[in-house]
């Protein structure tokens, strides 16, 4: 097994490559492509393409459409595009696995920064049809959400003539230096098929099993490539230095709150999720990933904020004690009953039972001590299926 | 003038390179040949590296070998002799192979593979360096540069169907194929095939120079209309 001799990565889902340095050092992808951020590219000609060329585009009402999910990264984009004074469309495709302080923080959003916005809410039947699906066969919560938020998007902006669609990190790239930054990468099928929904297309998602009309399914498939000429669909961490955890961070000064994330080093992303730090975090190390703790800690590491010790230290503790409840899930998502949880323990976890907690962990996390964060209010509700004038 | 995609190989996932050895994942076999078919490329060039990229792999449902899905023509490069005698069934969904190592052997090595494919098959690949003024062949299985002459050049057009010119330096940067190699050698480039570094901006000026073909490495993923603009 090879293993970075700077972050100690040895794979990634999204697949790492190795090379030997001068110093005979073996070093990741990840890492190579953030030597390359921090000493060899030229950001200041990349943010002037993205400026004068891509930016510069108008549209008919919006110039941007900017998909956001209550996170502060979405902060950090919308901030960015007003300043450059973008005529913005936000869009919420809703997954319904936000909590109240998710919402709280979109509603923030569009006041703070006075932008329009769109919420789209998927079919609540169908919606928990397609999770159970991708739950049974593939072992993904997430896989149905990601289908539908980029279908939706790219049509949407098509319908309502919006030229960029616009992205902030694109974790590929940032996670596993999977693209170089002058690839000039724009947001395609294939890499939402690569990269958002495992590999899995609509066709193969869509079987024996998922009872649901035909037409229903749609919401799936992503548009055709003629269909969305167009609209394109960029990432900024393309154009601009991209420091998630420090970005993140920003969204304090315009009213954002974060949650308490006991499964999370940077508890300003995916804040608000019910599920992203718990059940599909735990699927994703039942598939035989790490956790994505692991990728910010490796993050810190690569700029230098944390030492490789101390990274190890901390992903050997975490994975030492129970970390991951998510009955919730089953009983006030799925509508299982406890048995149905029961079961699903007992007959489709395979291996690190000793992370199940037998009850929600209300301590924050000390991990948060290194964020050094004033102490934040929890969420009060899970699975907040916010729906307009309801 | 066709346009292809060319993508590395290896243990059933693809990848990107940069030069020669600098390899970037690229995703799952089967999701990348499926997405070259959809974006509409004639062919695919599919480069099997002798000296792979060092990767932590994890196999997924979605990594297959290279008779997985191939809907499009394809040229297969790197190890076609060892498929011959270790797996021939490979090779059934391929429709023309290339050799670059057999192309320094004395002709009658190459001209057994003829025997088997058929002329209209076989395909040379030549990768190209301009080192201190001097344009050198790369010999990838012996990782040998040698000088490049006329007399190779006419020799390797004579033998094989086409002839693809890889620029190995500019691959994977996408506007930099070094054109002047194809005036210095007068190479026939109704039978080129340029590969390396060319640009979807650079396809219709490639056309106008009239190549057969020219083949987009990295970039032909990046984006879902890489093409469009020239199949128009």
């Amino acid at each position: 097994m090879v293993t970075c001799d700077n972050c100690g990565a040895s794979t990634h889902p999204f697949g790492l490559t190795f090379q030997r340095t001068h110093e005979n050092l073996l070093i990741c992808s990840a890492c190579e492509l953030h030597n390359n951020k921090v000493h060899k590219h030229d950001w200041k000609m990349a943010k002037d393409v993205l400026e004068t060329n891509l930016l510069s585009i108008s549209g008919k009402r919006y110039d941007v459409l900017v998909p956001v999910r209550g996170d502060a990264e979405d902060y950090y984009v919308v901030n960015y595009l007003k300043s450059l004074n973008r005529s913005i469309l936000v869009v919420v495709v809703n997954n319904y696995f936000l909590n109240d302080l998710a919402w709280s923080n979109i509603h923030n959003l569009i006041t703070e920064f006075d932008v329009d916005s769109i919420l789209y809410n998927p079919n609540y039947i169908s919606y928990k049809e397609f999770v159970a699906t991708s739950l049974r066969k593939f072992n993904s919560i997430y896989l149905p959400y990601k289908a539908i938020l980029h279908r939706y998007i790219m049509m949407l902006a098509k319908e309502k003539h919006i030229p960029l669609v616009v992205f902030g990190q694109c974790q590929p790239q940032e996670i596993a230096g999977k693209f170089s930054y002058s690839d000039n990468l724009r947001l395609s099928n294939w890499w939402v098929v690569e990269h958002e929904k495992n590999g899995i297309t609509a066709d193969e998602f869509i079987g024996s099993g998922l009872h649901l009309q035909s037409w229903q399914y749609d919401d799936l498939k992503y548009p055709p490539r003629k269909v969305v000429s167009g609209v394109t669909a960029i990432f900024l961490s393309n154009y601009l230095f991209w420091d998630q955890a420090q970005q993140n961070k920003l969204a304090h000064e315009h009213g954002y709150s974060c949650g308490q994330e006991n499964n999370a080093f940077d508890q300003y992303e995916n804040t608000g999720s019910s599920v992203y730090y718990n059940f599909h975090d735990f699927l994703r190390i039942q598939s035989g990933h790490e956790p994505k703790l692991f990728d910010q800690l490796r993050a810190e590491v690569r700029f230098g904020r944390m030492t490789k010790t101390m990274m190890l230290k901390l992903q050997r503790d975490f994975l030492s004690a129970p970390r991951y409840y998510f009955k919730n899930f089953f009983t006030d998502f799925l509508g299982s009953t406890n048995s149905g949880f029961d079961w699903y323990c007992e007959n489709r976890i395979t291996n690190r039972r000793d992370l199940l907690a037998e009850s929600e962990l209300n301590e924050l996390s000390r991990l948060a001590e290194y964020q050094n964060l004033n102490e934040e209010a929890p969420p009060r509700e899970q699975f907040v299926r916010f729906q307009k004038g309801i | 003038m066709r346009v292809g995609a060319c993508v590395i190989f290896y243990k059933g996932h693809c990848f990107q390179s940069f030069g020669l050895n600098d390899f970037k994942f690229l995703g799952s076999s089967k999701n990348v040949f499926e997405a070259v078919d959809h974006h509409g490329f004639s062919e695919i060039c599919i480069i099997r590296p002798a000296k792979p990229p060092l990767t932590g792999l994890m196999s997924s449902h979605r990594s297959g070998d290279i008779d997985s899905y191939l809907g499009i023509p394809t040229i297969l490069v790197g190890g076609v002799e060892k498929s011959l005698a270790h797996d021939p069934g490979i090779l059934r969904s391929i429709e023309r192979v290339a050799f670059n190592s057999l192309l320094f052997e004395p002709e009658c090595a190459i001209q057994k593979v003829v025997d088997i494919f058929g002329k209209q098959a076989v395909v040379g690949m030549l990768p190209f360096v301009l080192k201190d003024g001097i344009y050198m062949a790369y010999n990838v299985s012996s990782d040998v540069l040698i000088e490049l002459t006329s007399d190779f050049i006419s020799k390797i057009y004579s033998i094989c169907d086409e002839v693809v010119i890889h620029d190995i330096c500019a691959h994977g940067k996408s506007g930099e194929f070094d054109l002047q190699f194809i005036t210095k050698f007068e190479i026939p480039v109704h039978r080129t095939i340029a590969c390396g570094g060319v640009s979807p901006s650079d396809l219709k000026r490639f056309s106008k120079l009239g190549f057969s073909a020219v083949y987009l490495d990295n970039i032909s993923l990046h984006s879902d209309s890489v093409i469009d603009g020239y199949l128009r």
